[in-house]
């Protein structure tokens, strides 16, 4: 009798064990507020698709970039782990881990992921990558993510890029795929909700424009919109505050709070905010920025948008260009007349279709995880493999 | 590719001779000189020129029709 209770309580535990080592558990990496902004994104659409898995917020401290307060902003809960580049190498093999979703490639992955025994690891997470963001040099972006298990990438236009960099790569299990947390397709806001908003945003961009005449410029627009439409609320939406950010891939050289300074008074209307993007969506009438990708967020919360590049000193900046051809056919990029007017039109309805993807990428990405743990053949037997571990 | 080749040579050469902390310093203030916006030879391409010229002027008459 003892002894059947004894086997019963040893099958118990052993099914529970089972259960949790079957259950989804993703972690979702992130170093600065663009990865974290990311990974916020994905978490929500991951959760949206499937609430009992478990995702985890992991903080990857070894290239931080980030505040207390964008912390306390983006991921008030705190994140779920930190990681140093000892600890992030751990996480890559730990088997009870389903994926690792990054916008960024850091490195304990990238040189993981170039040793043939980590890839063929039977029991390993499998590697996802994002790109940061749109990408305004994607041969870049796809050349970093080439390694991975599987890839996302946007606009459509990337993916045949996508494809070929996977040619001669050793990893023998690939998927590509479409998509980005930050680019679902547009939500519909009603004209009667539209009405009821008044808010002009501005978002700004930290390396671009790159010269202090061409960002003047830009706020004596902005003091002149707000001077024009007293009754609305013109908000210049910073990325971070002037301090902050000194560790980041882009560092901001001229902050718009300290030009401002020089320009006098600002009318009163005219304001600083360092809201999220999305807490600056649920207000916004209407939003207008230079290079910032930030376009993306105001099209996909489907509210007008206008982008302007004609600035002083515009030829100086590289992004420009780039930012360009990635919105030529998007209806979206207006001279100054217009900006000035607040004349906007509809983005272009085949722009949208290349550059947003449907709202299913959450299943989509379980789909590709799940795919990957029943990849053929499993080479845990390997010698090399088996050593990788030990390394 | 010789060009390629040639010009990181070049650089190489500057960027150690600017590390020499006596004899280097004529090559890191002319670097320094280099980074100064407003001496940046594109400012002067009359196209670019123009391009400046014609947005301050936009901004410039709306302002004066806020103001009217």
């Amino acid at each position: 009798m003892k002894n059947s209770n004894q086997l019963q309580l040893l099958n118990m535990r052993r099914r529970t064990a089972m259960k949790a080592i079957h259950k989804k558990r993703i972690v979702i990496l992130f170093s600065d507020d663009s990865t974290l902004i990311f990974a916020r994104r994905m978490q929500h659409v991951l959760q949206k698709s499937d609430p009992s898995c478990t995702i985890e917020m992991v903080w990857y401290a070894e290239e931080n970039a980030l505040s207390q307060r964008q912390m306390n902003l983006h991921l008030p809960q705190g994140p779920s782990r930190v990681l140093s580049f000892t600890g992030l190498e751990d996480i890559i093999q730990d088997p009870k881990i389903s994926a690792i979703v990054t916008s960024r490639i850091y490195r304990p992955i990238s040189l993981a992921l170039k040793e043939p025994a980590y890839l063929w690891l039977a029991k390993r997470p499998c590697i996802i990558g994002f790109l940061g963001g749109l990408d305004f040099f994607p041969e870049q972006g796809i050349a970093h993510r080439k390694n991975c298990d599987g890839v996302f990438l946007f606009p459509k236009s990337a993916m045949n890029d996508g494809k070929s960099s996977f040619e001669g790569t050793q990893n023998m299990w690939q998927r590509l795929d479409f998509g980005h947390p930050s680019v679902l397709v547009p939500e519909t806001v009603t004209p009667e909700d539209l009405s009821l908003r008044s808010d002009i945003y501005f978002f700004t961009q930290a390396i671009s424009p790159s010269t202090k005449r061409a960002r003047l410029h830009l706020l004596k627009i902005l003091i002149a919109l707000a001077k024009a439409n007293p009754a609305r609320n013109v908000f210049i939406k910073l990325r971070h505050l002037p301090n902050e950010n000194r560790t980041h891939l882009h560092v901001e050289k001229f902050d718009y709070p300290s030009l401002a300074k020089h320009l006098g008074p600002l009318p009163t209307n005219l304001r600083f905010t360092d809201k999220t993007m999305e807490q600056a969506l649920e207000t916004a009438s209407l939003g207008m920025t230079c290079t910032s990708t930030a376009a993306l967020d105001v099209v996909r919360a489907g509210l007008p948008c206008m982008i302007y590049l004609d600035y002083v000193d515009a030829y100086r900046d590289k992004l420009v260009e780039p930012m360009r051809r990635l919105f030529k056919a998007s209806n979206l990029v207006a001279p100054l007349e217009d900006i000035l007017a607040l004349k906007h039109q509809a983005p272009d309805t085949q722009w949208l279709e290349d550059m947003f993807c449907q709202r299913d990428l959450g299943n989509r990405t379980y789909a590709l995880i799940e795919e990957f743990q029943k990849r053929a053949p499993s080479n845990s037997t390997l010698s090399d493999v088996s050593a990788y571990g030990s390394k | 590719m010789l060009q390629q080749l040639k010009s990181s040579l070049l650089k190489e050469k500057l960027r150690s001779l600017a590390n020499r902390k006596l004899i280097g310093w004529p090559v890191r203030s002319l670097h320094s000189i280099g980074q100064i916006e407003a001496l940046q030879p594109s400012h002067l391409k009359p196209n670019n020129f123009r391009h400046n010229r014609k947005q301050s002027r936009i901004l410039v008459e709306f302002e004066n029709d806020l103001e009217q």
